[in-house]
């Protein structure tokens, strides 16, 4: 059955309307924050030391003015200080304790993500995955970085999908393609950074048709970092219809729709602030501030006023596609954000630049900053060596030359080839900023 | 022998056959049968409600990861998932450094020589725990002394699971495989419904069954694999 605008959404709070949305989460939120007070650590922790309870928070103005703040380092802390393995979110007995995930660690020491039976994750890809035209019986292909049976696969369980399962990595693309050409399935989840280097490679040394090798899917998620102009490029002119997909503050996932205008934040599942950066009020919407988040059903991963540091902007207009839910666009992480004789740069800004030069196409790079205040913009870039002509010296200047134009700032470049810097992050993504 | 209908897959996974990378569909009723055969042998061992183990795979293991993943879960045994790539070592010794997990499941070559080349010692990691390793795993580890050390290894579509009370034998569920050996060829044939209900033939691999029992009390069949002698 064709997705028709009646049909876009798996779930009718998908359409609910604002303002009862905001009863909703207002109800969710009175339900979960005294169970999570009593039983995690963190939370008591947090609320004694603030001086507040959850009754004092009958009202959403109520939770605004006295629910402190926690952030990543604050899981740490609590970790560290107190020998907790689950940095205070739940007892490591807590009955109906199912596991324990762990973010990434892209941006540090990985935090724990313990899990019952189900997660707002699930119910989140499940949404995504319909909108995305997935429907029962299908195949998807998971080309994920880990198997995770307990969000994932549950999500396609719900949905009645079959999912091929295939590890995230280049030497697994020519599985990807016998897959697609055998299975038809009709969603890829998902392609990273890396991956797309990878596949622009195998298509040009192979001659094989992209358009063709994709053409039974009807989407393509994309995921690990945002999606630059020129990877947006090559998607498009492969024919595919990509959605982007990431994290809202490890919370649950949220994913751009068919309108392709910002990711959809589920109001049911998480509570959506954008703040002052460097403080703690509001900003207006389609102003730049930091996306600050609360779990509304999720005992587990109590993140409540959990600061993402992910800068963003906030768009509550109605979207195209039917969903009342809020978008948002992701700017950069504001921890990435450095100063260069005080002129912010975030890694996109650098990103756009590398990628225009065939040598350095793929634009793999790192920021090397020892502290967020900088003199010389010291970069380390990737590079493909059977692209380089006129030698690596003269491609740093010119490269070098061109980064200092654009942005305003002295750099210092530090060439290493791209396979090499490949081995510095986990298979979907690189840190983009880091201290050596 | 009856052949059923091939059941609808729940998941697409990948197994070895013949020395070829193959999709392994794997259906519902498949899964469940597998999840119950680790009952059966889990409930030999001293893992407990509570309890913290971690299973290390990879996402085209699916066959393998869930049913033992079912099984954890059902019994109460909380899982640590990671990764069975060399980069996931720091994860899984930051998983035994905080959570004292008393079995491990997965350990493989990678993550060995991702420990070690972290400057872990491998063996005092592991020395109190019970460990299912990989073939390349338990190659890798069968030298080092007092580890626990168990295998879960792959036959094809098949999966064998050492109980810890002989050196080289694994179990085998015979009420899913129907398992005939001739010369260095072996059949293994469905028994009940499943989503390839077609017999794989294994070329080049020889499996001998023990009659003897097992001190573990299990039935299913002891199989010997020092017998394997697989196509380089």
């Amino acid at each position: 059955m064709e997705p028709t605008a009646t049909n876009d959404v798996l779930d009718p709070v998908e359409r609910m309307p604002q303002e009862k949305l905001k009863d909703l989460q207002h109800k969710r939120l009175q339900n979960l924050l005294p169970k999570v007070y009593e039983n995690s650590p963190l939370i008591r922790d947090l609320w004694d030391n603030a001086g507040v309870s959850p009754l004092q928070t009958c009202t959403m103005d109520d939770f605004f003015r006295r629910a402190p703040f926690m952030n990543k380092d604050t899981i740490r802390e609590f970790r560290d200080q107190h020998d907790d393995p689950m940095g205070g979110f739940v007892r490591m007995d807590e009955p109906g304790l199912k596991g324990v995930y762990t973010t990434s660690g892209t941006t540090g020491d990985p935090t724990p993500l313990p899990r019952g039976y189900r997660s707002p994750f699930e119910t989140g890809f499940a949404r995504d995955h319909w909108h995305f035209g997935v429907r029962p019986g299908d195949y998807i292909l998971q080309f994920a970085f880990t198997f995770r049976s307990g969000s994932k696969y549950q999500a396609s369980r719900m949905l009645g999908v079959k999912p091929i399962c295939l590890s995230h990595g280049p030497d697994m693309i020519p599985r990807m393609i016998e897959a697609l050409d055998r299975f038809k399935p009709t969603l890829l989840n998902f392609l990273s950074s890396p991956m797309l280097i990878a596949l622009e490679r195998y298509f040009e040394e192979t001659g094989l048709d992209p358009v063709k090798v994709f053409a039974p899917l009807k989407s393509l998620i994309y995921g690990g970092e945002p999606l630059s102009p020129r990877h947006r490029k090559m998607l498009k002119s492969w024919d595919v219809d990509v959605f982007q997909n990431g994290p809202l503050g490890d919370v649950c996932s949220a994913s751009t729709c068919r309108a392709h205008d910002g990711f959809h934040g589920y109001e049911d599942l998480a509570l959506i602030e954008c703040l002052e950066p460097f403080g703690d009020q509001p900003v207006a919407d389609g102003e730049i501030g930091e996306m600050v988040v609360t779990t509304l059903c999720e005992p587990f991963v109590p993140l409540i006023r959990f600061r993402t540091d992910d800068l963003c902007t906030i768009d509550r207009s109605p979207c195209a596609c039917g969903r009342t839910h809020l978008k948002f666009k992701i700017l950069g992480r504001k921890g990435d954000q450095t100063f260069v004789q005080g002129i912010s740069i975030l890694p996109q800004d650098i990103r756009m630049i590398i990628e225009e030069h065939k040598p350095t196409r793929s634009g793999l790079f790192q920021i090397i900053r020892p502290s967020p205040q900088l003199e010389i913009l010291s970069l380390r870039v990737g590079y493909a060596p059977d692209f380089v002509e006129g030698g690596l010296d003269a491609l740093n200047r010119a490269l070098g030359a061109v980064i200092e134009q654009a942005l305003g700032v002295p750099v210092k470049l530090d060439m290493v080839s791209e396979q090499e810097l490949l081995k510095l992050g986990p298979p979907h993504k690189i840190p983009r900023v880091t201290k050596q | 022998m009856t052949t059923f209908a091939a059941e609808p897959p729940i998941i697409i996974s990948t197994t070895e056959i013949n020395g070829e990378k193959q999709f392994l569909l794997y259906s519902d009723p498949e899964a469940n049968r597998a999840a119950l055969t680790w009952e059966r042998l889990l409930s030999k061992t001293s893992i407990k409600r509570g309890e913290y183990t971690i299973v290390i795979t990879a996402p085209e293991d699916a066959h393998l990861a869930m049913p033992l993943e079912r099984t954890l879960e059902l019994t109460g045994v909380i899982i640590l998932q990671a990764d069975s790539t060399q980069y996931e070592a720091q994860r899984v010794e930051a998983f035994i450094r905080n959570f004292d997990p008393v079995a491990i499941f997965g350990i493989n070559a990678a993550i060995v020589s991702g420990l070690s080349s972290l400057g872990h010692n491998v063996g005092k990691l592991l020395n109190t725990r019970q460990v299912w390793a990989t073939d390349d795993g338990f190659a890798a580890l069968q030298h080092m002394k007092d580890i626990r050390l168990r295998r879960w290894s792959r036959f094809g579509p098949a999966v064998l699971i050492s109980c810890g009370h002989h050196e080289t034998a694994m179990h085998i569920d015979d009420t899913e495989w129907d398992i005939s050996t001739e010369s260095h060829q072996t059949t293994l044939r469905h028994r009940l419904n499943a989503a390839e209900p077609d017999p794989v033939i294994l070329t080049h691999a020889k499996m001998t069954r023990l009659n003897e029992l097992c001190p573990c009390g299990l039935t299913d069949p002891l199989v010997d694999v020092s017998a394997f002698n697989k196509p380089r």
